[in-house]
């Protein structure tokens, strides 16, 4: 009897002592940042790991999460097509097409606010809207989250990438949102030339690119920097090849979809849209946010000839008077060589990007 | 057997709940602060952005964006206050900046209006990502072509026509960068008020009539209404600048 008891305490003592916590920890995934490119801010409460990174791809290509199992994320946002749709709007499940064109997913760590019309300001919270969206994936969270606790394989990755067991809405989405800041582009030629201009330092690898740079791309560069040549620079620009704001590029004389407007109901925003990047750009046709132009050509021919006035234009489309830039034959074709500079091979080639299968 | 499974029980809890380490006090000890901020104004009376007002010519004018940076802000002995505040009414309302300090050792303000040059030609990546300098925080106020930052924007809509019909088609866009006009700007006598046990503020104007009227320097928008500071277009972007350091003044 005594001698039960000293086990009992010693018992006692041995588990009090031990440390809370210990056990399984996911491992920090290392973001591999481009040297010219600034920091990403990640949030506190969904730290990028291994694991998640690797649930959220695999995620991203399920097509569990769509009401009759055939739609994932990147049927609407292919590889090939920097991850965004070729068509000019995208088709849900049930056959339902939407107003909008797919958006290219490139670089969005870096971003602040999601959607054409920027009503989602977090990663996390945009990647919460096409599950349950009717016209796209149109599927309860409930149900999604029911398919995916079936299959043991995901409760296992669920547990290794949060450390706890099971499954919701919230870690689809964060680990979703971990994958998507992966996906970071800087490898075009348009990164060598941007550093070389920059006096930034160049890899041996920039090194080599840097000599087969032609002076029509060089010279379509200098265009689309000039205040009397193309005039694109106010809104695209930088690393990113966008800045964070909300513009009527002049489109349209009145709007049937108020964009930015139906968000804040402000009449100042109606017509603007969030100005989105122009990186791989000639992999993600076609243009705007209804699709509305095919090719870079007739992008090209809005800017130049086909500006029109509306009480929200931008004030920065400077050559309004003239109806845009009044670029000639020639000219549109040095600025189309430089738009394709910015395509970024390695970025779509990526196998860390792709359909990881099973 | 009953009496001893008691105890092992009442052991655990007891164990479990006495051994947990005791949490480290994270507060950190309090920190003097002091804070800017600033007030846009027409004339007397405070100013919305997108608010109609009526220049000295008579144009009703929506001012719709105004921005601007002040770098370098030291004292007169060169104890730096902080390296770079963006004044961005239109996302920060009236915030200019915090930073740590104690009133007693700023009765002044010495820095630039516009960035530093020795800042300016920095890449705009590497700054912290808190720095307003950062290209995250910067957005568009960052020109690759010069390269640099623009000091300023100033946008605004114009009604040039006294005809009592609403018509604000005439763009003034006003966006003034370079080394050449980088202008000094300097505060004295300041009186720091406390706001709290730790934080003490300064709260300055920015009069835009001002900016359009400053003495004999004034700033027609219907003809001088567009600036990037290129070449010819020194005399307005000198005059712009220059206006709107002079339109800064305490509250
Ligand atoms: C049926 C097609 C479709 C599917 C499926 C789809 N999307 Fe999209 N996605 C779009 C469209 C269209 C937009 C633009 C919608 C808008 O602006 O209203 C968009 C926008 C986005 C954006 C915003 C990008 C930006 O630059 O603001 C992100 C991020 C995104 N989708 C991620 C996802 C993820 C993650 C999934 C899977 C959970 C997904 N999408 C599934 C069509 C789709
Ligand atoms: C005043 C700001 C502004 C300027 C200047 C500007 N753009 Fe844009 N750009 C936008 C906005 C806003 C959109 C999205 C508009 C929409 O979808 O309604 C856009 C969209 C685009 C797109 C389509 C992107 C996509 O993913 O669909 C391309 C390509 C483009 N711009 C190229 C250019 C070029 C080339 C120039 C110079 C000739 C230029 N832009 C000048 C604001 C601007």
């Amino acid at each position: 009897m005594r001698s039960l008891l000293v086990i009992f305490i010693g018992l006692a003592l041995f588990l009090s002592c031990r440390k809370d916590n210990v056990g399984y920890e996911p491992s920090p995934y290392e973001l591999e940042i481009p040297s010219h490119f600034p920091d990403m801010i990640i949030p506190k409460d969904n730290p990028m790991t291994v694991e998640g990174v690797a649930l959220g791809r695999k995620l991203f290509y399920e097509e569990m999460l769509s009401g009759d199992n055939t739609m994932s994320c990147a049927s609407c946002h292919a590889p090939v097509n920097s991850f965004t749709d070729p068509n000019q709007f995208s088709t849900g499940i049930d056959g339902i097409q939407g107003n909008r064109n797919s958006m290219a997913l490139v670089n969005l760590g870096w971003q602040k606010f999601f959607f054409w019309d920027g009503r989602a300001g977090s990663l996390e919270q945009q990647i919460l809207g096409p599950v349950p969206n009717p016209i796209e994936m149109h599927q309860s969270w409930k149900d999604a989250v029911a398919k995916l606790d079936q299959d043991v394989n995901y409760r296992n990755l669920f547990y290794k990438a949060f450390g706890e067991p099971g499954i919701d809405s919230l870690k689809v989405t964060k680990a979703i949102a971990q994958f998507i800041r992966t996906m970071i582009s800087g490898e075009s030629k348009y990164d060598v030339m941007y550093k070389f201009e920059n006096s930034l330092p160049l890899s041996s690898n920039d090194q080599a690119i840097l000599p087969t740079v032609t002076p029509e791309e060089w010279a379509g560069y200098d265009l689309f920097k000039s205040l009397n040549g193309a005039d694109c620079l106010h809104c695209h620009s930088g690393v990113l090849m966008h800045i964070n704001k909300f513009s009527n590029n002049g489109m349209d004389a009145s709007f049937t979809d108020p964009g930015r407007g139906g968000i804040t109901g402000n009449p100042n925003d109606m017509g603007r849209f969030k100005i989105p990047t122009l990186r791989n750009i000639a992999l993600t046709a076609p243009y705007m946010h209804d699709g509305r132009f095919a090719n870079l050509d007739q992008v090209i021919d809005h800017y130049s000839t086909g500006l029109v006035s509306s009480p929200t234009i931008d004030p920065l489309m400077e050559h309004l008077a003239t109806a845009g830039v009044q670029l000639d034959v020639q000219e549109r074709d040095l600025l189309k060589k430089f738009l394709m500079t910015l395509t970024d091979y390695n970025f779509v080639n990526n196998p860390k990007f792709q359909d990881p299968g099973e | 057997m009953r009496n001893l499974l008691n105890i092992f029980i009442g052991l655990v809890f007891f164990s479990l709940s006495s051994c947990k380490e005791d949490p480290v006090k994270t507060v950190p000890d309090p920190m003097d602060e002091l804070k800017v901020t600033i007030q846009p104004t027409f004339g007397s009376t405070a100013l919305q952005l997108d608010q109609t007002v009526y220049t000295n010519e008579g144009y009703a004018i929506q001012f719709t964006d105004i921005r601007f940076y002040l770098t370098s802000l030291k004292n007169s002995s060169g104890k730096q206050l902080t390296q770079a505040a963006l004044f961005d009414y239109r996302n920060n309302g009236t915030a200019l900046f915090n930073a740590p300090g104690k009133p007693a050792d700023f009765p002044s303000l010495l820095g630039y209006f516009g960035v530093d040059s020795s800042l300016n030609h920095d890449d705009p990546t590497a700054f912290p990502t808190t720095n307003p300098l950062n290209i995250l925080i910067a957005n568009d106020m960052h020109w690759d072509w010069n390269p640099g930052y623009i000091f300023l924007k100033i946008e605004a809509k114009v009604d040039t026509l006294t005809d009592g019909i609403d018509n604000f088609n005439h763009y003034v866009v006003f966006h003034v960068g370079a080394d050449a006009w980088l202008q000094p700007w300097s505060l004295s006598g300041i009186t720091w008020s406390q706001t709290s046990q730790y934080l003490h503020t300064l709260p300055l104007k920015l009069d835009m009539q001002k900016f359009l009227q400053n003495g004999a320097q004034t700033i027609d928008v219907k003809t001088e209404h567009s600036s990037h500071s290129l070449a010819g277009e020194e005399a307005l972007s000198i005059k712009v600048i220059q206006n709107l350091r002079d339109a800064l003044s305490p509250l």
